[in-house]
């Protein structure tokens, strides 16, 4: 019922979601002299505009995750109460 | 580990850690977590300014989540947000600069002038916010019409009515928030928090949020939304005027970011269950304790003793501590309570009334 219901695909994204900044979170930090130098090649403006592109990015990302999240821990109550209104008629 | 400078190595385990702290307690309370973030950089050894501008890209990232978050709720007054947000740019602009100077005169007396600030302006919300508390908790137990307002967000204040009457023009009606100001009030709370945001790295929402309760006079609800909207502009223009000069560790604010979201997921979550009471008692809570850590950091700058340094990394992790420890209580009590569990006469008065419902 929860993966028909779109649970597992809410789960997914929100669980992508989180991955994706992880992984700007590892790229950042492992390859931090690269970052540097592009940050460098660019203006101070650039600079900023680049980092602040990235923080929004990374917030947009997590409010997805956190929406996603929420929408299939919702599936999953809806689905659980569901099936135990299920048992009980049956009982 | 991380490696900041040349001397500064920071442990990512521990920030990631420490930002999910910081995000139980700021989706508890709804609120940034910038004034406990800039602390926690500062005296984990990284330098004043780019510590100001790592937590102010967690805290725009954390804000923008958080707006996303109230507009589909519909707690937002766009009109209002967007005047306090004008102020708050001039007002964040002027906090960069105002920072910069100070930096020619020296890193050190930088940091002491910023956790002087930080100090002050803690102590002054923390007492403020205690008393207010306490005055609703007695209020609640006696069972006072005035208490109940409150808890529905409908506090009038004499400083309110009185800025609320001050014909300055241009008088603005705001209909989301149900009442009419000069839209100069707005644009100069928003200003003064701005400075704060640029000078600090502070989102300024504990300073927002409860000025515009006690003194525009707005509901609770409406103030979390609007406070966030002039936040955000304001946080993220001063994140991009410090992104200009270099001053953001990228890595350290999305490892912290990862902490702080699954944080504020769960402590926002947990609101659900409690009365605003509750809410408030631990945003006074959380505001007091994150005293302690500036403290014992600028008795370090001042005496040079290295146990004070010590003292200050022991007590940022305490001033986190005491409101996720609260956070945690209140949150297994309700569960007790929705699971018709017995649960201790204080308990039951900070409970949501859902929870009462669900389990009677």
């Amino acid at each position: 019922m929860w993966l028909r219901h779109g649970g597992l695909l809410a789960a997914t994204m929100a669980v992508l979601s989180v991955a994706a900044v992880a992984f700007g979170a590892w790229f950042t930090l492992a390859h931090s002299g690269d970052w540097q130098a592009l940050l460098d090649s660019l203006s101070s403006s650039g600079m900023g505009l680049a980092t602040l592109a990235v923080v929004l990015l990374s917030g947009w990302l997590m409010a997805i995750a956190f929406q996603q999240a929420e929408e299939a821990v919702a599936l999953f109550r809806k689905d659980s109460s569901a099936d135990a209104e299920e048992e009980a008629d049956r009982g | 580990m991380v490696e900041v400078t040349t001397d500064v190595t920071l442990n990512l385990y521990l920030l990631a850690v420490l930002g999910f702290g910081v995000g139980l307690i700021a989706g508890f309370v709804g609120v940034t977590g910038g004034y406990l973030i800039t602390p926690i950089l500062i005296i984990m050894g990284m330098p004043a300014a780019m510590a100001v501008g790592t937590g102010l890209a967690l805290v725009t990232a954390n804000t923008l989540i958080a707006v996303i978050r109230h507009k589909k709720l519909g707690h937002l007054d766009l009109k209002m947000g967007l005047i306090t947000a004008g102020g708050t740019m001039l007002g964040a602009e002027g906090g960069v600069r105002l920072l910069h100077i100070l930096e020619n005169y020296g890193q050190r007396l930088a940091d002491v002038v910023i956790l002087g600030t930080l100090l002050a302006t803690l102590i002054f919300v923390g007492v403020a916010m205690l008393r207010e508390v306490i005055a609703s908790s007695r209020e609640l137990a006696n069972g006072s019409d005035d208490a109940s307002a409150a808890e529905e967000g409908e506090i009038n204040t004499a400083a309110c009515n009185f800025l609320q009457g001050l014909s300055i023009f241009p008088h603005i009606r705001f209909t989301k928030s149900k009442l009419r100001i000069s839209g100069w009030i707005v644009f100069a709370l928003g200003a003064a928090v701005g400075i704060l945001s640029g000078f600090l790295g502070v989102g300024g929402g504990f300073i927002l949020c409860p000025s515009l309760i006690y003194l525009v006079g707005q509901s609770s609800l409406m103030a979390v939304g609007t406070n966030l909207v002039g936040s955000f502009v304001g946080v993220t223009f001063s994140c991009f005027r410090h992104a200009m000069f270099g001053n953001v560790e990228l890595g350290i604010a999305l490892t912290m970011l990862l902490g702080m979201s699954l944080g504020t997921f769960i402590g926002a979550q947990g609101t659900s269950y409690v009365r605003g009471l509750a809410v408030r008692y631990v945003l006074a809570a959380s505001v007091t304790a994150a005293c302690f850590g500036p403290a014992a950091k600028m008795v370090y700058f001042l005496t040079d003793a290295a146990v004070w340094n010590t003292i200050s990394k022991v007590v940022t992790v305490g001033q986190i501590l005491i409101p996720v420890i609260m956070i945690a209580v209140l949150l297994l009590m309700a569960y007790r309570h929705v699971r018709g569990s017995e649960v201790p006469e204080w308990a039951q008065r900070l409970m949501a009334p859902q929870s009462h419902s669900a389990a009677g």
